[in-house]
């Protein structure tokens, strides 16, 4: 079974031969030692370590999370939003250059978790509209994607990742926590705000999945651990409408697109509002603070949706005994995998400072325990 | 006669103009600011954040109660000023380096002034050397640090260690606050306490106060 068709089929809840693995390693020193070990980098290092799929950044995030930004300097991306590298290295990169590891080692390990949001583009709400959205098609956008797709598609899954798309792009990126009253004071706004990202990410995607994108992902943060960042009803009335629009012109586009929904933390208030919009793939329900389950979420909507992910990517892999993260992978293989529907991987990412050996835990637990039949 | 459960209510819920309306009445009938204050303003704004610390309020739903006593603040400032008071003692807070959010750190200032303190609020990513000059500017009683991020928490030790280095550490009692701190974390920093939420931070510098 090519893995490709392993994710295909598992998400549509069909026989596979075992849980497929999709993670996505960060960068940092875990990966520059992996990198060592197999000689091979980015996304053939990530084949060689079991991915059945690979991630491809095209949307907001993406534009910044890889960008080498000297420490102590600005920029400013394609959306107005002003970023400050605010390393607590003094070194210029040139100093770097000569240091073990180079540029690209300490760069990826320290700037990643410095780059510091320090001005966002729409001031006050007026700012709208003179605001130029960024052009969605053009054609440098799909570059990394092509690549990709030229050289692993075939065998593959691809996923095209659009995040941060919506109430996050607005909140964190376009507009500040200002945006959290502009929810209360001026509806009207927020809502014209969301559709004209969601105008751009249909475009987007769009051109994603005419490229050959077997996945697109929709990252938008609503959750915290202990809940939703803003009443569910709220985000049914201004955010649940535009993603509506987004998903049914993917389906429209290529009626076998899988659409995967990303955020963090707690968001079972709108998972059965996520359902009937066609997300087929949500990121498993942070549990380690809530308490939640992942036997009863998968009993309560694993027959109508996929998951993916659920190892906690924060504490237990970087901190945990291997032991315990062959528990635990075992325990979401148990919650999540009987009857298809499962994808396995620490969520949403492998950080820079986890020990090999807790990779390798990981890697041989759902190897191990991940074939099916799954008691 | 005003109700002061009304007034305190519209704060919870959020509402700038019926707080000033109420709070405008008050002051009319002869309700002392102090007492406008404490008994009207202050109970809301703590009650949503005791349900928030419950999980049955949101964040958007603090910041606009936090909005709405402000409205009622800035009526009752200049009287509060002008009356003579002392105040309880002096308070400078921020969110420290690198970290840009200030919704809580914002709430918890609120409630510093509620409670009769004088605020000097410098804002977020306040590096460890602004924080000394400002300490030696203001002596403050308290000094309250900031963070919402698990990358940004380490400011808080940096902030302190300056303090030390600058030779300010011991003119002040220093109080951290922030999603990912604990006590623990705030005894490792050497940091005089913690504060779960923002109406316990209040206490805590008053206890570290010995008022």
């Amino acid at each position: 079974m090519k893995p490709k068709e392993r994710i295909i089929k598992a998400v549509r809840h069909e026989d596979v031969d075992r849980v497929p693995v999709y993670h996505r390693y960060l960068g940092g020193k875990t990966a520059a030692k992996l990198e060592g070990i197999f000689e091979a980098t980015g996304h053939d290092l990530e084949i060689r370590l079991g991915n059945d799929g690979l991630f491809i950044m095209i949307g907001m995030d993406g534009e910044w999370f890889h960008r080498i930004i000297p420490a102590g300097s600005y920029w400013t991306s394609e959306w107005g939003v002003k970023f400050q590298s605010k390393s607590r290295l003094t070194a210029s990169l040139e100093e770097l250059d000569k240091q073990e590891g180079g540029r690209q080692e300490i760069t990826r390990t320290k700037e990643l978790t410095s780059l510091a949001l320090r001005e966002n583009p729409l001031k006050k709400r007026e700012d709208l509209n003179t605001y130029v959205f960024p052009d969605p098609n053009r054609p440098e956008r799909m570059t990394e994607l092509k690549e990709a797709i030229k050289k692993y598609g075939s065998d593959y899954a691809i996923m095209a990742d659009l995040s941060a798309c919506l109430f996050e792009a607005a909140l964190y990126y376009l507009r500040g926590t200002v945006f959290f009253t502009d929810l209360y004071d001026d509806k009207d706004w927020c809502l014209k705000l969301l559709d004209l990202l969601a105008d751009y990410y249909i475009e987007l995607g769009r051109n994603a999945i005419r490229e050959g994108a077997d996945i697109i992902r929709i990252g938008d943060d609503i959750g915290m651990q202990t809940g939703m960042l803003i009443p569910p009803e709220l985000w049914r009335e201004v955010v649940k409408p535009p993603m509506k629009r987004m998903i049914a012109a993917y389906k429209k586009e290529n009626s076998d697109i899988l659409v995967k929904f990303y955020a963090r933390g707690n968001y079972e208030p709108i998972l059965a509002d996520l359902i009937e919009v066609g997300v087929d793939i949500a990121e498993a329900l942070e549990h380690k603070d809530t308490g939640i389950d992942p036997f009863e979420i998968n009993k309560k909507y694993g027959d109508k949706i996929a998951f993916i992910g659920g190892l906690d990517a924060q504490r237990l892999l970087p901190s945990g005994s291997p032991q315990e993260i062959r528990n635990e992978t075992k325990r979401l293989i148990r919650a999540y995998a009987p009857g298809g529907g499962y994808i396995f991987m620490s969520s949403p990412y492998i950080l820079g400072e986890v020990p090999v050996e807790n990779v390798w835990a990981m890697i041989k637990a759902s190897e191990d325990l991940g074939t099916y039949p799954i008691s | 006669m005003v109700d002061m459960k009304e007034l305190s209510q519209n704060v919870e819920k959020g509402q700038p103009q019926k707080v000033v309306e109420l709070v405008k009445e008050s002051l009319d009938v002869g309700i002392s600011a102090k007492d406008v204050l404490a008994k009207g303003l202050m109970p809301g704004l703590i009650e949503l954040g005791e349900r928030f610390g419950r999980n049955e309020a949101y964040i958007p739903e603090v910041m606009l109660a936090a909005r709405a006593m402000n409205a009622g603040m800035d009526l009752l400032k200049p009287i509060l000023t002008e009356s003579g008071v002392e105040p309880v003692g002096k308070c400078l807070i921020g969110t420290v380096q690198d970290d840009m959010h200030d919704i809580g750190k914002n709430i918890v200032a609120m409630l510093f002034e509620g409670a009769g303190f004088q605020v000097v609020d410098l804002g977020t990513d306040v590096s460890p050397e602004r924080f000394v000059e400002a300490i030696k500017a203001e002596k403050p009683d308290i000094v309250g640090l900031s963070a919402l991020l698990s990358t940004t928490m380490g400011s808080q030790e940096d902030t302190i260690m300056a303090m030390e280095e600058a030779g300010v550490r011991e003119q002040t009692k220093v109080i951290i606050g922030g999603a990912p701190v604990t006590q623990g974390y705030a005894e490792k920093i050497k940091a005089d306490g913690f504060a779960p939420n923002a109406a316990a931070a209040v206490e805590k510098a008053k206890e570290l106060m010995g008022t």
